[in-house]
């Protein structure tokens, strides 16, 4: 194992500036942050578009997993996983929102109803939405379009963005939403093909 | 020495598929690197690398060094891994050099000279299935935590999305390695390549 030994303090420092671009932007207060925050955060008005659109998003998962927890279709396994992963959600959730603040601008509303949750997911392509989800397989397989949603919009969202710390936050929430996919793909199915399918985990983006 | 990576790590696939024992296991480790450029992967810093292109090229080429450390990984620890382990070694043996190829091919076209990989890795004597599923996890986090940080120095978009691509994979990879090991598989809600 030498070699892999070898290796740890430079991960450690790897991993020391990946969490210090989370830790930016969540540890400090939103006012604090928002005084140096024009400059570091907000590189133009596009950064600012795509944190909401992330945040929406976010939202919808949030929401989403909330109600499929309490509608009792989960078996113990799958109702684990959906209330450790609806936590993530909310960390997200909330480093999302301090940068937004942060950078001047405006959480959109979260959805507060079914019917409010389905017609933002009807605008995804989500025909059915939440009000059909009648069963475990439903519900698993309404949590994976979720997430390939969402892993599909930091994906282009990476190409666009243009602050580094947003880049960084965004690349290591991509990978963890990439994650609670593999998870819930693992609940659907057995066969590893089903279950980590590409190479290139771009969610429902289009490849390029 | 005289053949070149391809035909080494060739020769080491023979021979795993041979089913050679675990004594063997150690010199077949360090049997399917290629070339000898010195340093682990995570050794490499971005200014320091042989890349002859521009600072993206650099970038990629970090990568690129611990996808030849995983492919190597994988072959290597294959004939310790049966059952779903196995089949999920595979698939990502053959994932890992999808990424290699896209990475190569991402830095012949952005001017650049891409890494070949070493002669030789050394990961320890792994005896069982586990010792080889520890070591992935490891590998799998060394290269997450080389792709968070490689990606905000990206400057070409298209590369970060490609890039963005690899590193959801790599968590996908680390997702089903725990899962095999039965710790918890999603421990935290940002992946850093941190255990």
């Amino acid at each position: 194992m030498a070699s892999t030994a070898a290796t740890g303090a430079t991960r450690r420092a790897l991993i020391g500036r990946a969490g210090a671009a989370v830790a930016a932007i969540a540890v400090a207060p939103a006012a604090a942050l928002g005084l140096r925050a024009p400059a570091a955060l907000a590189q133009g008005n596009g950064d600012v578009e795509l944190l909401r659109k992330a945040i929406a998003l976010e939202q919808l998962a949030a929401f989403s997993t909330t109600v499929l927890l309490a509608r009792g279709v989960l078996r113990p396994p799958a109702q684990a996983a959906g209330q450790r992963f609806r936590g993530q959600q909310q960390q997200h959730l909330d480093v999302l929102a301090s940068a937004l603040q942060a950078a001047g601008g405006k959480a959109p509303a979260a959805p507060r109803t079914v019917a409010e949750a389905d017609r933002a997911l009807g605008d995804l392509g989500r025909g059915a939405g939440l009000a059909g989800v009648r069963s475990e397989a439903d519900a698993i397989a309404f949590e994976i379009a979720l997430q390939e949603a969402a892993i599909g919009g930091w994906y282009e969202a990476l190409r666009a963005l243009q602050d580094r710390r947003l880049i960084a936050v965004a690349a290591q929430v991509m990978a963890n939403e990439a994650q609670q996919l593999t998870v819930w793909r693992s609940l659907q199915s057995d066969t590893i093909a089903a279950v980590v399918p590409s190479a290139f985990e771009h969610g429902s983006a289009p490849a390029g | 020495m005289v053949a070149g990576p391809h035909v080494t790590r060739r020769a080491a696939l023979r021979a795993l598929g041979a089913g050679l024992g675990t004594t063997s296991l150690s010199l077949l480790l360090s049997a399917c690197g290629g070339s000898d450029h010195g340093g682990h992967a995570t050794d490499r810093t971005i200014s320091g690398g042989p890349s002859g292109g521009g600072a993206d090229a650099d970038v990629l080429n970090v990568a690129l060094a611990h996808e030849h450390t995983a492919i190597a990984a994988y072959t290597a620890g294959a004939p310790l891994l049966s059952g779903p382990a196995l089949g999920a070694g595979r698939r990502f043996l053959a994932q890992e050099r999808q990424h290699a190829d896209r990475l190569v091919r991402a830095i012949e076209a952005a001017g650049g000279t891409p890494l070949p990989p070493r002669r030789s890795y050394d990961f320890g004597t792994p005896k069982q299935q586990r010792d080889v599923l520890r070591l992935l996890e490891t590998i799998e986090q060394d290269a997450i935590a080389a792709y968070v940080d490689a990606l905000p120095r990206l400057g070409d978009p298209r590369l970060r999305a490609t890039t963005a691509s690899i590193l959801a994979n790599e968590a996908e990879h680390l997702t089903v390695v725990r899962q095999r090991l039965g710790t918890r598989a999603v421990p935290a809600a940002f992946v850093t390549g941190g255990p």
